[in-house]
């Protein structure tokens, strides 16, 4: 996996999310855009068709607790019905890349 | 409002209007007149037609522009009928004829004020009607919510996401796990169920569908239940449960429960693993249907009428499950499905039971051969677990992040050799991840939902997990087998760890709230996996995946 900064916010993900040090990498490029004062981030996840919980706390806590915006787009059809079986469409603003 | 420019006939009318409204505006031209129904909200507008600066016409035409509604009563000496279409077409809904009839005036100023009534009057009940609507399906979705939590309470799955493992009576270890498909088509519906282990190795499992469809049927089988679960945990108390006597005494209860023409159909089947037996007593259900270890398929039928009303013998017959891997229990919803407009899910239930190995794949069997059901689907998929490993690898972890790392690395490699797909090891690891995850946080550093919340919140879950694991010296045991299950090769996974284990019940109640962080993991797992369950005391987790290799 790999994980890209391009322009101001935007995280491209490429790749396969699914271990503990995938988190750690997306984890460590997202705090750094955010801590660079970004309140609104665009996440492009063009190869994946899993994500893990972690990832997923970590976006949320950025969310609610951080008060940032994200706005998701995927790829792989997995993953876009994933997020909605956990109920994350709308909170992460998912759409289809 | 009132728009003329001479004063006497301005003065003589408003004089003549002011008793009759609450308020009366005067313009002593058109322009004016707009101006000042731009600026009030006017009910009836009466004006003259010759006027300086802006004529009653000219005044007619722009107030048209935003308003099409408002009574407009025209004052005018001029009765050319060229004039007349013309004010119509502008929208004028009375005349007046001048000079000023007061009697002419009076009717026409009746009728312009009783339109508006009756469309005030509309108006408001519309409003009103709309909020009502609004208010009532509020009231009525928060009542089935609660109802609906309240009967997530009374029904009981002793063996959620739990395996009933024990020795049998010929000293050899059985393994068994029971899911749950459960997707009535109303909140509050017909079908209900419980699963409840009676005592080690003993689990009853009691299905009903009551007669009819929505709240009427709901509320029977939520009674049934609700009763049949009231007599096991006062049998569990005493210490004793007896099947006989717990089918008597529900009978005796729900038949006076009943109306002359209801009927309750009933699935209880008392399963005994250590003795290798199921008793039944079937009450016009769908029969239960068993997988031999032979590919045949055992259908046992039922043996009771519905329950009803009127007095009838129980019977309970005993069948030997000893040659079964797959047994289903389920309501007729599932069976009597229409494929098509002559055709039922019945004639292919057999098939596809016979072809699945797990809930999943029979629920994903169904589900692409019925669209939309018609009625209220409840199974119960029961499965043994027999472990016949072909190939064993056993991994021994400390509590330490960059161990769980390195160990992630190795079952990838362990994939990767037994040829396992690219899709396949993205989701197993996937899988595999979340249960290592849990293992370490909520097992060996005994971190819970409450805490890890609270933490993350705060921002300190990192420092706190570095320094939880300098006190925790456990370790996590993985074993990645490949076991074969009908001729199929299934890759199982098992991650044990030191904790005091946890209550899987716990997630049947978590729902998924964006911002809590509980049961998250395991549904992902499950989205990734064929089957997922714990041991007993919740710290050991076992995931199968069937393989896919290239």
């Amino acid at each position: 996996m790999e994980v890209k900064v391009s322009g101001a916010s935007e995280v491209t993900v490429y790749g396969d999310i699914k271990s503990i040090e995938d988190y750690q990498e997306i984890k460590n490029a997202v705090k750094g855009l955010v801590s660079s004062g970004k309140n609104s981030l665009v996440i492009k996840i063009p190869d994946s068709l899993s994500m893990t919980s972690s990832v997923i706390g970590f976006l949320l806590k950025l969310t609610y607790g951080d008060q940032v915006k994200i706005a998701m787009l995927v790829k792989d059809e997995r993953l876009y019905n994933l997020l909605d079986v956990l109920n994350l469409i709308t909170v992460f603003d998912v759409k289809k890349l | 409002m009132y728009a003329e420019d001479e004063e006497v006939t301005r003065k003589i009318i408003e004089k003549m209007l002011t008793p009759l409204f609450k308020r009366v505006i005067i313009a002593e031209d058109g322009q004016e007149g707009l101006e000042k129904f731009t600026h009030n909200a006017v009910d009836i507008v009466l004006t003259d037609n010759l006027m300086p600066r802006m004529n009653g016409l000219d005044l007619i035409e722009e107030i048209r522009k935003t308003d099409i509604k408002v009574p407009i009563i025209l004052i005018t000496a001029y009765m050319d009928t060229e004039f007349l279409i013309k004010a119509i077409n502008l929208g004028v809904t009375q005349f007046s004829a001048k000079p000023v009839s007061f009697n002419n005036l009076f009717r026409a100023i009746e009728i312009a004020v009783q339109r508006v009534l009756i469309e005030n009057l509309t108006r408001k009940s519309q409003e009103q009607e709309l909020e009502l609507l609004k208010y009532r399906e509020k009231y009525h979705f928060a009542q089935q919510e609660r109802a609906f939590k309240k009967e997530l309470n009374i029904i009981k799955n002793d063996l959620f996401l739990t395996k009933v493992d024990v020795v049998n009576s010929r000293g050899l270890a059985v393994e068994w796990v029971i899911d749950l498909y459960y997707k009535p088509l109303d909140i509050l519906s017909g079908d209900s169920y419980s699963i409840r282990e009676i005592q080690e190795g003993k689990v009853l499992i009691y299905l009903a569908d009551a007669m009819g469809k929505g709240l009427s049927a709901s509320i029977t089988s939520i009674l049934s239940t609700s009763f049949a679960n009231h007599l096991v945990n006062e049998a569990k108390e005493r210490g004793g449960f007896d099947f006989e006597e717990f089918i008597a005494d529900y009978c005796k209860f729900i038949k006076k429960e009943l109306l002359d023409d209801e009927i309750v159909c009933a699935s209880f089947i008392f399963i005994d693993l250590v003795n290798e037996t199921m008793d039944a007593a079937i009450f016009s259900m769908p029969p239960v249907i068993c997988h031999a270890a032979d590919n045949s398929i055992v259908r046992i039928k039922s043996n009771n009428l519905p329950l009803m009303k009127y007095p009838e013998r129980n019977r309970i017959d005993r069948h030997d499950i000893s040659g079964f891997n797959k047994i289903l229990v389920h309501t007729d919803g599932l069976n009597e499905s229409f494929r098509n407009v002559d055709s039922l899910y019945q004639e292919c239930l057999d098939d596809d039971f016979r072809d699945s190995e797990f809930k999943s794949d029979f629920s994903d069997h169904f589900s692409k051969t019925i669209e939309k059901p018609d009625d209220d689907v409840t199974f119960l998929f029961l499965r043994r677990i027999e472990l016949n490993p072909g190939w064993t690898k056993v991994f021994t972890v400390d509590s330490r992040f960059e161990e769980l790392t390195a160990v992630t690395k190795e079952v990838e490699e362990c994939l990767l050799s037994l040829d396992a797909g690219a899709e396949f090891r993205v989701m197993f690891i996937n899988a595999f991840t979340e249960m290592l995850m849990n293992a370490y946080e909520h097992g060996n550093l005994n971190i819970d939902i409450e805490l890890k919340n609270r933490l993350v919140k705060d921002g300190t879950y990192e420092d706190y997990l570095v320094n939880a694991e300098r006190n925790a010296p456990k370790r996590i045991i993985i074993s990645l087998s490949l076991q074969a299950l009908n001729g199929k090769d299934y890759l199982m996974l098992t991650v044990t760890d030191e904790g005091k284990g946890f209550d899987t019940s716990l997630l049947k109640e978590s729902g998924l709230d964006s911002r809590s962080m509980n049961g998250r993991g395991i549904k992902i797992t499950q989205c990734f996996t064929d089957e997922l369950f714990y041991n007993r005391v919740g710290n050991e987790v076992t995931l199968l995946k069937r393989m896919a290799r290239g």
